[in-house]
């Protein structure tokens, strides 16, 4: 008797293993990077980036990343104004928030406030940026976020603009090793304008469209280079 | 006069001294949680996230083990200014430490705010901080006078 009880022990626990197991593939889609795999990022943008802070804080989905903002935050004003982080109580650059983080990935946006700016600006700004992030964190990966779709175009801010943009920042990643991610997939509609459901003042976010964002972050075939294989 | 007389005055001295608390403030409690339970169910407050573990406290640059109760919490339209701390430091001269750090995050904030969003700048500036004892209380709120008129009636009725 005492053995079929043992035998009847041993079954409820692989059934709950298997169940488990099963529970915990499906919190990952197939090919989907894990939430962990956050864990050791550090984000960092605009105003944009708070609704993206806010929404992981609430539902998740980007594990323990940490996730700071800076309104009107741009690489060009990093460079010309010496724009700084407040972090820990102090006031740092982005290089030393990251060092002091802990981070082994650093997630930038820097886009919305960038647009517009001649070409020349912004290369020479992301060339700036990257070494002075390079002198805090010489080994940090560093992945830089495609800027987003505008719902209702206005002076500069032009869907035209953010797309030539994000092809200057790409040939940047490239030239600097950088990850670039492609971030902004489901959100725009066909005309290529952000879909009506996803924005709160024509550029910033709602939380159904972070969490498409967060959705994007997880597809490894948004990165530039290959990430699937780091996985945790 | 008698001995036994002498006892029974500086009994009653020793009791109204106790009373009168020496002319200093009685110390006070307060349950932080049930505050700011009371704090976010005040009509017209924008929503608020508490911001969970001790994310908040090291992002602001305060040590988790210098607290004794904490609850930070920011509004959950990152475009709004709101933002709530509600800190019991193990001491009062960490507390001491932790108002600075609600200083010079207020400033820290308006620097951010003043030129970007001017009317979220208005709120920063009518911010209420307060400590009492080993308490700080940061309130960045359109609601700021309110809020601080309900955390004054919770540490009065926490006064021991």
């Amino acid at each position: 008797m005492k053995r079929y009880r043992n035998i009847r022990t041993i079954i409820c626990l692989l059934t709950a293993a298997v169940l488990c197991g099963t529970f915990a593939a499906s919190a990952c889609a197939e090919g989907e990077l894990p939430e962990s795999w956050f864990d050791d990022a550090l984000f960092i943008g605009d105003s944009i980036v708070g609704s993206l802070g806010n929404e992981a804080l609430i539902n998740g989905g980007l594990g323990e990343a940490q996730i700071l903002h800076i309104n009107g935050l741009s690489c060009h004003g990093i460079v010309r104004d010496d724009t700084k982080i407040h972090y820990m109580g102090k006031t740092l650059t982005i290089g030393e928030t990251a060092l002091l983080s802990g981070a082994n990935k650093l997630f930038l946006l820097l886009a919305m406030n960038d647009v517009g700016q001649p070409e020349k600006v912004i290369v020479e700004s992301w060339d700036a940026l990257f070494a002075q992030i390079r002198e805090s964190c010489p080994d940090i990966q560093i992945f830089a976020m495609s800027g987003t779709p505008i719902y209702s175009e206005r002076a500069f801010l032009t869907n035209a603009n953010m797309l030539a943009y994000n092809e200057i920042l790409k040939s940047e990643c490239e030239k600097l090793g950088i990850v670039y991610v492609n971030i902004t997939g489901e959100l725009a509609d066909g005309t290529g304008h952000l879909k009506e459901e996803f924005h709160t003042d024509d550029v910033h976010l709602t939380r159904s469209a972070c969490k498409q964002w967060i959705k994007n972050l997880r597809d490894p075939e948004n990165y530039s280079e290959d990430v699937s294989e780091e996985r945790e | 006069m008698s001995r036994k007389l002498c006892t029974v005055i500086a009994a009653a001295v020793l009791f109204c001294l106790a009373l009168s608390g020496c002319g200093k403030a009685a110390p006070v409690s307060a349950d932080l949680n049930a505050l700011y339970e009371k704090l976010i169910s005040e009509e017209g407050m924008s929503e608020m996230i508490s911001v969970p573990g001790e994310k908040g406290l090291v992002f602001f640059g305060i040590e988790p083990s210098d607290c004794v109760q904490e609850i930070t919490a920011i509004c959950a339209d990152s475009l709004l200014a709101d933002e709530i701390w509600l800190i019991e430091a193990k001491d009062e001269v960490i507390a001491q430490r932790i108002e600075e750090l609600a200083k010079s995050r207020l400033v820290q904030k308006g620097e951010e705010l003043k030129s970007y969003l001017p009317e979220q700048y208005r709120i920063v500036e009518a911010a209420k901080l307060e400590r009492r004892g080993t308490y700080i209380i940061l309130l960045v709120s359109p609601k700021a006078e309110r809020l601080m008129e309900l955390a004054d009636s919770t540490f009065k009725a926490g006064t021991d």
